[in-house]
């Protein structure tokens, strides 16, 4: 155990306005922890460099989980635990379920929060697959203002992300409207638990008339952070799943995708499984016993 | 290897309050430092072990506030209020859980330093499940890891602690009830 | 053994029982086979529990529809009991028992319980040799400023050599409890603790203590390496069957079952333990525990990329144990701490082969692994080969 907790500041103003205030006064000088899932393991190693914490555990504002007509509203400090338990979420938005089932133990789903895997923007993040897949929104606060940015642009950069100094990711909106759409998720790991994925694939696909007329591709490790594959769902948009359309996914894929050599795995291996998740979701595309 | 033991008498620390198997209990101590090293530094309460310090072994799992958790990874002022059950409030008035019984008689324990994990991550699968499947007893405890048993007589411990505590007729679990479909 | 097989024309089970060792055969080290081998009827009986070969004929039905191709691999070995060659020799443990005033009987060794249950069977051996309860017999802490030194708890040793040392301690205590104390022919153990009383009362102290003594007719030539290298050894086979998924390469053990001859099986329960526990470690070795080296650092040296089988990871683990009592073995025991590990790589490489069709011959063999043998048995195509 490397961290010494004499060296840091911990305050909890246990309201969303005394967190708020606090990084209004001091942008960027204030490191916030919910969980603490990520940030504990920096600090037993050594590494965190946060002399100053406040912590979001136990802001109701944070955590709750709220359904209208339209979408669902997940508190940022929502741990993966609530989402398995919430119907509206196992019953509406499954990847997201499914996710959240196979993020670290159980001990970890307890603590582990979706804001926090977001904020961490590992592009590993087993949540954002199907967050992108569900067309998520974010919504981000401040003293001075609340605004939403698709997910889709929270991510600019290896572990950057859109935040001002001064703001908390606050909520994540997703659409009630994917209850007719075929999904798939899978993540590819080193075990079968306990796992950070090598590659992981979130999809959502409309069919109308035998043709694709929505598409979303979430994927996570193919890039420094996870991303739509805006090319390979162009190449599927409006086709039928036929085996021409297919190829020429497959090459959109392995044309966008950015995967690494790291200590997890290699560049080679996670373009072709990419790939291999991609011909898997086709396959259930296609009408029962015919392939692409 | 750095240690908190100096710092703790400071009188600048806060004091934090909450309750261990169900006494109420306060320690006046940096906020960050982990409720685990809370434990069995200022507590003195060592049936919780430190495996890894990054979540992954499970050997600092406690309950908190009906939660299983890494206690690790958990800064103790983040444990105000709660109330916090570790492996030494298993057992009541000195008659041992079944969970423990059942580890004892069909050898869930070899080496013993995952074990106060195993009984807290299977004390609240128990908790919640009372009728638990094979894959569920393995879900459980995937966040427990064990070098000594290869976990199969850890997996008999917990079924044979569900048949002794189930009312009607016990359903054999084996550990051949596994790897559901993805 | 299943490339030679294959290469040429013969079963993977045929081949093994013509080339088996029995009673009567010399091995590498030109050892001649004296005890019992019965590697015959370990393979028939991992075959039969493992129901084998209806299996097989249901993958090779099912494979060419699925994208998961399943397999089952073969492993037979032999481990020996105890140190190599001259080391039992050399180490020439000293060990025994004592018996305390207050009506104890104290194991005396510097062998170390850490979990595997060296406490336990040397308090049943000490018990069970000298006829009294399990209860009546302690461990004396394995500190040797208390203990004499029976050497390092290590080479699958503690139940054949200690266990016999222990045995043979107890033995000779009865005899000179019987010859100095009046004990009888048979006794209570209140008789027993009584006699070793009046033992006190003449000596001093109640103590015996043994040196190990070498089974007969056992010789190991260090300058040369030959002869016998194990006074005795454990005889395992090991079935694995495994699936191989062609969508992310990953091979995982969905059954395993493991038949082995260990002599006398001491405690079932802490037995079966030692076999399971190094099993999942031998599973984790073959297709789990790769070691990252880079700049000759160890890379991946935490437990979030040092990946080792998880409780979901482990397959079911059948355990069979053959016994045939090892005449220089602690209540016929041999060793049985080391085998397990020699089983799993074998038997999943083979059940690999068997599922693919492509044999690899390194371990660990991690998804990447097998994803790079495959592609190079078959040349590269956009389309995932089903």
């Amino acid at each position: 155990m490397r961290g010494n907790a004499a060296m840091h500041d911990l305050v909890a103003p246990g309201t969303l306005g005394g967190v708020l205030e606090l990084l209004a006064a001091e942008p960027g000088a204030w490191t916030p922890i919910a969980g603490g899932t990520e940030l504990m393991v920096a600090f037993s190693a050594g590494r965190l460099a946060a002399p100053k914490l406040v912590s979001l555990w136990g802001i109701p504002d944070l955590r709750a989980i709220e359904v209208s007509a339209q979408s669902i509203v997940i508190g940022a400090a929502a741990t993966f635990l609530d989402l398995r338990r919430h119907a509206v979420i196992a019953a509406e938005f499954p990847l997201l379920a499914k996710a959240a089932s196979w993020i670290g133990s159980i001990a970890n789903q307890g603590r582990a929060t979706l804001g926090g895997n977001l904020v961490n923007g590992s592009p590993a993040a087993d949540s954002s697959p199907a967050l992108l897949a569900y067309d998520a929104k974010i919504e981000l606060i401040s003293a001075r203002e609340r605004r939403r940015v698709p997910y889709s642009e929270f991510h600019t950069g290896y572990k950057r992300n859109v935040l001002a100094a001064d703001e908390l990711l606050y909520a994540i909106h997703l659409p009630r409207r994917f209850a007719r759409h075929m999904q798939y998720l899978r993540k590819v790991g080193t075990r079968r638990a306990m796992a950070i994925a090598k590659v992981a694939l979130g999809a959502t696909a409309l069919l109308e008339k035998g043709a694709i007329r929505e598409i979303r591709l979430g994927a996570a490790s193919l890039a420094p952070f996870p991303t739509r594959l805006v090319q390979t769902e162009a190449a599927l948009l409006g086709q039928a799943v036929t085996r021409e359309a297919a190829q020429s996914a497959r090459r959109a894929l392995l044309g966008e995708v950015k995967p690494i050599d790291d200590i997890r795995s290699t560049a080679e291996y996670r373009s072709r499984v990419a790939v291999n998740l991609l011909d898997e979701f086709l396959l259930q595309l296609r009408p029962e016993g015919s392939r692409p | 290897m750095s240690t908190n033991a100096g710092a703790t008498s400071n009188k600048r620390w806060p004091t934090i309050r909450f309750n261990v198997n169900g006494e109420a209990r306060r320690v006046k101590v940096p906020p960050m430092k982990r409720l685990l090293d809370v434990l069995r530094e200022d507590l003195h309460l060592t049936g919780t072990k430190e495996g890894c310090g990054e979540g992954e072994c499970g050997s600092c799992s406690v309950r908190l506030n009906g939660e299983l958790v890494n206690s690790c990874l958990i800064p103790v002022m983040q444990a105000e209020g709660a109330d916090i059950q570790t492996v030494e409030g298993l057992a009541l008035d000195g008659k041992l859980h079944p969970l423990q019984e059942a580890f004892l008689c069909h050898g869930g324990a070899q080496c013993g330093i995952c074990t106060p994990g195993m009984l807290m991550a299977a004390a609240q699968l128990l908790e919640l499940n009372q009728h638990p499947a094979m894959p569920e007893i393995r879900e459980a405890l995937a966040g427990n890891l064990c070098r000594c048993t290869g976990f199969i007589r850890i997996f008999e411990s917990v079924a044979a602690a569900v048949d002794a505590q189930s009312a009607g007729p016990a359903t054999k679990l084996t550990t051949e009830q596994t790897h559901d479909a993805r | 053994m299943d490339e030679i097989a294959a290469a040429i024309g013969i079963d993977p089970v045929e081949l093994r029982h013509r080339n088996f060792l029995h009673v009567g055969d010399t091995n590498a080290t030109e050892q001649l086979m004296r005890e019992p081998v019965i590697l015959d009827q370990l393979l028939d009986r991992a075959l039969k529990e493992s129901d084998y070969h209806a299996r097989r004929a249901q993958f090779a039905r099912e494979n060419p529809a699925s994208a998961v191709k399943r397999g089952m691999g073969i492993a037979a070995f032999y481990h020996g009991s105890g140190f190599t060659g001259s080391g039992e020799v050399y180490l020439n443990s000293l060990a025994g028992i004592d018996v305390t005033r207050a009506g104890k009987v104290r194991v005396l060794v510097s062998n170390t319980e850490f979990g595997q249950g060296t406490n336990t069977i040397l308090t049943q051996i000490a018990a069970e040799a000298l006829g009294i309860g399990y209860a009546d017999v302690a461990m004396a802490a394995p500190d040797t400023d208390v203990v004499p030194n029976s050497g390092p708890t290590v080479a699958s040793r503690t139940s054949m050599v200690i266990g016999r040392i222990i045995e043979r301690a107890c033995s000779q205590l009865l005899a000179l409890l019987r010859e100095h104390a009046g004990l009888g022919a048979t006794f209570t153990p209140d008789e027993f603790f009584a006699a070793c009383e009046r033992y006190r009362a003449v000596r001093g102290e109640v103590v015996s203590l043994c040196r190990y003594e070498a089974p007969p007719g056992i010789f190991w030539d260090d300058q040369r390496y030959h002869g016998e290298a194990y006074g005795a050894y454990a005889w395992a086979v090991y079935v694995a069957q495994i699936a191989v998924d062609t969508v992310t390469y990953s091979a995982e053990v969905e059954n395993f079952w493991a038949v082995q001859e260990v002599g006398r099986v001491i405690h079932p329960v802490l037995a079966a333990g030692q076999i399971e526990g190094g099993i999942a470690q031998g599973v984790g070795f073959a297709l789990y525990e790769k070691v990252v080296w880079q700049d000759g650092r160890m890379a991946n040296n935490q437990m979030t990329n040092y990946i080792m089988p998880t409780a979901e990871d482990v397959p079911p683990i059948h355990v069979v144990f053959e016994e045939i009592p090892f005449q220089f073995g602690g209540f016929g025991a041999k060793g049985l701490g080391e085998l397990p590990h020699d089983g799993p790589a074998p038997a999943i490489l083979n059940a690999i082969r068997d599922a693919t069709g492509v044999a690899f011959n390194s371990i660990p063999l991690l998804p990447e692994d097998l994803y790079a043998g495959f592609a190079a048995a078959q040349p590269a195509e956009e389309t995932v080969v089903r």
